[in-house]
């Protein structure tokens, strides 16, 4: 097994709104491995950008409140850091690419001066003309010409906007890349040139990734590990055979159910019928029994526990608990 | 750019007519004969009937609109009924002083107004918060000549700190004179500039740039310096500019509080004695000063905003930044 780069355990966020409480987050676990990517596939609402933005301490507070848990980092719990220690890890050992390219970008400044932002805040003694020089070398990293470093975000493409933001979080050589949906806001054709540019260049600075996608053809091109969230919890984990070939949780066996193939000939498509649960009132039992095919009594009244059912793959199912299969 | 500000430049002209159309119109269909306002209550009919004619009053008033406007195009602002002097004169006379006040009053309005703002906006719904919206409540409802009059009874009857009439000559005599009307005029500016700078904050402050800025690991001034109130600038500065406008303009109330020799004053003596083309040149003049401050503030868009830039400059894509 290769080296821990950044552990979560036991992780739980509430939003404390007027509405209630919406655990967004509960009770998570995840292990990242040094060079090695990380998918945390799930719908909408499913916690996964709460739970990314933790890991940098980026969630609004109030009404984000850590409710318990440790994100330990090189030896050291994220969450307990003060506001010193974690900008010293923000941009530096840890970066983010956001979601939405269009939105992610100061669009008063040139893009010139956002990368250097960064380098310059991790290192400030540098000077102006080295800072210069070093946001047009990751401009062109990522395939802009360096001469375009004084321009604003609105005279770049959604593409190019995309690839200023690769360059911003790479800028500092982070040795783990948060990418939330970073090809959502992007069309299909693009999107498979900005995972590969993400993907040569994690490679090329050894960078862990924990990639965040509801797109299953993205993980199972881009991961090594991957994680399927619902309704804050993590259903199932396992490496890429695992959960792609030997499926366990109903859940995961319904999102794989819902891509369409192209091989072969079907009517219609199955897709996990219902919706997801209301946050601020979350089912007794299994979150998922609602909606669940195989759902028993037991489901809707005891709260599974996530178990490995071998060789580090880990499913939260009744289901799959011994003398059951 | 220079193309852009002689347009609006020349849109200067029909708004400078409307308001010469409106204020001429409205001041000569109120009663009250101005050749007796002059002559005085014992003059005869025929000192009257020859006044009037002096003063083409007995021309239709259509005619003597147009013979206004004509003198007007050829910078003849005409002679104050009441002295006999060039309007032009008293009125750059009086603007200086005018002035000084606007500027003071605009001053502690940012000097209150921006900070306020976003603090409010960052400790959104703390008591901090709370207070400063009920205060700039406060501050916006409170009529300006109240608030001078409770300014001076503190300061200058009761404790005797400062005057509470007039203007000081000399450095120190001026700032004196000058505290107690420009916080009169700046509290009401300085608590919309408060409201505005908190709301335009709000918008910015959850907007994904701003996380990505801390995602960087600046420090949280830089954040809220360079990344909220650039952005948030353009509504503030807007608010600013107009309260500018007003305040040069709409300082009557606390000039006549304070007895301040200013533009404000001057339109009112001359409202009340119906000096007409004193009133009329007045009003042109704040006129042409309230249209260059909102012709500024458009442009200062243009140094805050590149997107607003590019549009002026109409130069598209090849753009590159101004050195500001």
């Amino acid at each position: 097994m290769a080296d821990t780069l950044l552990e979560i355990k036991n992780l739980k966020i509430n939003y404390e709104t007027d509405d209630g409480i919406v655990e967004a987050v509960n009770d998570v676990s995840l292990r990242l491995e040094v060079g090695k990517t990380l998918g945390l596939v799930g719908e909408t609402g499913a916690g996964k950008t709460t739970l990314a933005r933790s890991l940098m301490r980026l969630i609004p507070s109030p009404p984000g409140k850590i409710k318990s848990g440790e994100v330990l980092y090189g030896g050291k719990d994220i969450l307990k850091l003060n506001e010193h220690e974690i900008r010293q890890i923000r941009g530096k050992d840890i970066s983010m690419i956001f979601q939405d390219p269009m939105t992610s970008l100061n669009p008063v400044l040139t893009v010139g001066e956002q990368i250097e932002e960064v380098i310059q805040s991790h290192n400030p003694q540098m000077k102006k003309e080295e800072l210069h020089e070093s946001a047009g070398d990751m401009l062109e990293m990522v395939g802009i010409p360096r001469d375009r470093a004084g321009e604003f975000p609105h005279q770049f493409s959604g593409g190019m906007k995309q690839r200023v933001i690769i360059a911003i979080a790479l800028a500092c050589n982070p040795k783990l890349l948060i990418a939330d949906e970073p090809t959502t806001a992007l069309d299909v054709t693009i999107q498979a040139q900005v995972l590969d540019m993400i993907n040569e260049l994690k490679n090329k600075l050894h960078t862990s990734m924990l990639l965040i996608t509801h797109d299953l053809g993205v993980v199972a091109q881009n991961c090594d590990r991957v994680a399927i969230i619902y309704a804050g919890e993590i259903v199932e984990e396992g490496d890429l055979h695992q959960v792609f070939k030997k499926t366990a949780h109903p859940y995961t066996i319904g999102l794989l159910g819902s891509i369409p193939s192209l091989s072969e000939e079907v009517e219609r498509l199955n897709p996990v019928n219902g919706m997801m649960p209301d946050p601020t009132n979350l089912p007794k039992g299994c979150k998922f029994s609602p909606r669940c095919q195989y759902a028993t009594e037991r489901c809707k009244t005891e709260q599974p526990e996530i178990r490995d059912i071998g060789n580090g793959h880990l499913v939260r199912c009744f289901m799959k608990e011994k003398g059951n299969e | 750019m220079w193309k852009y500000i002689v347009k609006r430049l020349l849109l200067m002209i029909p708004i400078l007519l409307g308001v010469t159309f409106i204020v001429f119109f409205i001041m000569n269909l109120t009663p009250g004969d101005p050749a007796a306002i002059i002559l005085g209550d014992q003059a005869s009919a025929e000192a009257l009937a020859a006044k009037r004619i002096e003063l083409g009053l007995d021309k239709p008033l259509i005619v003597r609109y147009f013979t206004y406007i004509w003198d007007m195009l050829h910078g003849d602002l005409g002679l104050s009924y009441k002295n006999q002097l060039s309007v032009w004169d008293q009125v750059i006379d009086k603007f200086p002083n005018t002035a000084i006040l606007a500027i003071a009053g605009i001053l502690v309005a940012l000097v209150i107004g921006i900070p306020v703002g976003i603090i409010s906006a960052k400790k959104q719904y703390t008591v901090l918060d709370n207070t400063s919206m009920i205060l700039s409540l406060v501050g916006v409802s409170m009529p300006n000549f109240w608030l001078g009059l409770l300014l001076s009874l503190l300061f200058a009857l009761k404790l005797g700190w400062l005057p509470s009439q007039g203007m000081g000559t000399g450095f120190v005599a001026l700032l004196r004179s000058l505290i107690l009307p420009a916080l009169t005029l700046g509290t009401g500016s300085a608590a919309t500039v408060v409201r505005m700078t908190r709301s335009s904050m709000l918008e910015v402050i959850r907007q994904d740039y701003i996380s990505t800025a801390r995602a960087k690991g600046i420090s949280e001034k830089q954040v809220t310096k360079r990344h909220m109130l650039k952005n948030a600038m353009i509504p503030i500065v807007t608010a600013v500019g107009l309260q500018f406008g007003q305040l040069l303009g709409g300082a009557m109330l606390t000039e006549t509080v304070f007895s301040w020799p200013g533009l404000g004053r001057l339109m009112v003596d001359s409202i009340n004695s119906k000096d007409i083309p004193m009133v009329m040149g007045a009003t042109i003049f704040l006129a042409i000063m309230f249209s260059l401050v909102n012709l500024i503030v458009d442009l200062v868009y243009s140094f805050i905003d590149p997107r607003i830039r590019s549009q002026y400059s109409k130069a598209g894509f090849k753009s590159r930044r101004i050195k500001v």
